[in-house]
């Protein structure tokens, strides 16, 4: 669990670094970080984003159109934002640990349906 | 330095690495081309290039074993999405370039044993280099290469049995400009043997090994050994290509510009066929190790800045996305190799490519080298950051002087 009281540098420490699942897997980088704006009180950090339509808005130009347009198209939230609230975050060092199965998350859906491609090649 | 067994099986990484990419196709044709034009005076740029490639490889191994991140992954999460976007596709590209290169090396060599033209293998040794990293796993691949590695110890036979004269050698040793009317061109072969050396892609491949060999704080000590060896073994095995080609090539007045030639030359050092097929089976080992390799650096860059799951001992099944990336990289690569595309021109191509990316390549290890929260104590010390700032310094020269030397002609 995350030492109550401690600071920790958004930009430098948690944007950009690797999401893990519970069990340590791979799903993901902190692409987005959502702040919750409240009345007479500092803000809070509500949610952590990860995937392809976060990515998109952090690409100037055509390339982030594309993206962006790819993600409505064939990903797996269709293009909203795929939003973990910060209550499911356990740690934060060198990865972000996550109380999450990432089989169960949009991160892991192209993994999973390639993978039932990659299946039915020999050798896999 | 006393090596426990199980050191010298860790060697092998070092000596994959080496093996695929330190004496890659575009080393052998520089360091041949060199030795036939100017004998030995370019065995100082070997040292030199041996150097910091040690310097750099012990760097992206020790990141990897004490943050227990490789290289590219901290790369996109110290400088951001776009630094990763720009850098991906660029390396993508050359990568791909780099991997034809390899598949038409490896496609020559069968050619050589065969006589069967080269496009003709193209496809096969793309089959094959797939196979093998579709059904195997990163520790069989690492040791049977490594293992396969060996037959390219022929050049230093080779070279000894040459007798070349101990003083030449030793002057080859000590920096110096070219001398008379060539010295444009013996600084752009040391460019081009430079840029051939020093291949980003080994650096991340490396690091991502030491991951898929669970490396961890206590492999410090090994990974500066394996680096000094495995590097240590590419450098004599290229010293070995250069004094061979010096010694059989410059008296006769042979300009080396296809490996058919260069094969002549370990012909002509161990007397009949046998130094042939030792040429051929060299060339082709190189070639396959580096094929592997920059396949496997393309699906790692890619993964690792993603987040995918990624690992070469994984089933492709467990890496679905990482499995497809080094496939579709292969794919494209064979085509110029099918159109008959000339192995040796995109080999040049592909590395004057390869040295202008240098600077950027290079530039995040003095970012991620001494960043207190991957390495703690295990920081870059002055004398190694001095070694990046260095070859940054270098990568630039490179960059410059490398282009309108290749538009030039050499």
């Amino acid at each position: 669990m995350i030492e109550e009281g401690r600071r920790v540098d958004l930009v430098g420490e948690v944007l950009d670094q690797q999401l893990r699942d519970f069990i340590g897997r791979p799903m993901g980088n902190v692409d987005g970080l959502v702040l919750e704006l409240r009345e007479g009180e500092p803000p809070r950090v509500s949610h952590v984003e990860t995937g392809g339509v976060t990515l998109a808005r952090r690409l100037r130009g055509p390339l982030g159109g594309w993206l962006a347009a790819a993600a409505r198209r064939w990903g797996a939230t269709r293009g909203e934002p795929f939003r973990i609230p910060w209550s499911r975050v356990k740690e934060v060092g060198l990865n972000v640990d996550l109380d999450l199965d990432a089989d169960a998350t949009p991160a892991w859906y192209w993994e999973h349906r390639l993978g039932r491609i990659v299946a039915r090649i020999p050798g896999s | 330095m006393k090596l426990t067994p199980k050191q010298l099986v860790e060697v092998a990484l070092g000596v994959l690495t080496s093996v695929g990419g330190y004496l890659d196709v575009g080393a052998v044709a520089t360091t041949a081309q060199s030795g036939a034009e100017f004998g030995f005076r370019h065995l100082w740029v070997l040292g030199l290039g041996t150097l910091v490639v040690v310097f750099l490889v012990e760097m992206a191994g020790r990141f990897a074993a004490v943050s227990g991140h490789p290289l590219r992954t901290a790369m996109r999460e110290r400088l951001g999405f776009n630094f990763f976007v720009a850098t991906c596709t660029a390396e993508m590209v050359v990568g791909t370039l780099v991997l034809a290169s390899e598949i038409g090396g490896i496609a020559l060599a069968l050619q050589l044993v065969t006589g069967i033209a080269y496009r003709w293998w193209a496809l096969p040794a793309g089959l094959l280099v797939w196979a093998l990293l579709w059904n195997g796993t990163f520790g069989v691949l690492e040791k049977g290469v490594a293992l396969l590695g060996l037959v390219t110890l022929a050049f230093v036979v080779a070279a000894v049995k040459l007798h070349p004269a101990p003083g030449a050698v030793a002057r080859g040793l000590i920096p110096g400009g070219g001398g008379g009317g060539g010295a444009a061109h013996y600084w752009f072969i040391a460019v081009a043997i430079l840029g051939a050396l020093i291949s980003p892609y080994l650096f991340w491949f490396y690091s991502a090994g030491a991951v898929e060999d669970h490396w961890d704080e206590g492999h410090v000590a090994t990974n500066r050994m394996v680096a000094v060896v495995g590097m240590g073994f590419g450098s004599v095995v290229a010293a070995g290509v250069l004094i061979v080609s010096a010694m059989v090539f410059l008296p006769r007045g042979i300009v080396v510009d296809d490996y058919a030639q260069v094969a002549l030359g370990l012909t002509t050092a161990l007397e009949g066929s046998r130094g042939f097929y030792l040429f051929a089976a060299s060339l082709g080992v190189a070639c396959l190790g580096a094929a592997l390799e920059a396949s496997l650096a393309m699906a790692y860059v890619v993964a690792q800045g993603l987040g995918w799951v990624w690992g070469e001992s994984l089933r492709p099944r467990r890496a679905a996305r990482f499995s497809l990336v080094y496939t579709g990289a292969l794919l494209v690569a064979v085509v110029p190799m099918l159109l008959g595309v000339d192995p040796l021109a995109l080999t040049v191509f592909s590395m004057a490519l390869t040295a202008v990316m240098l600077p950027i390549a290079i530039f995040p290890f003095l970012v991620l080298m001494n960043d207190e929260r991957y390495l703690g104590r295990h920081r870059n010390g002055r004398l190694s950051n001095a070694v990046v700032i260095g070859v940054i310094a270098l990568g630039f020269v490179l960059a410059v002087v490398t282009i309108p030397l290749q538009l030039a002609g050499g």
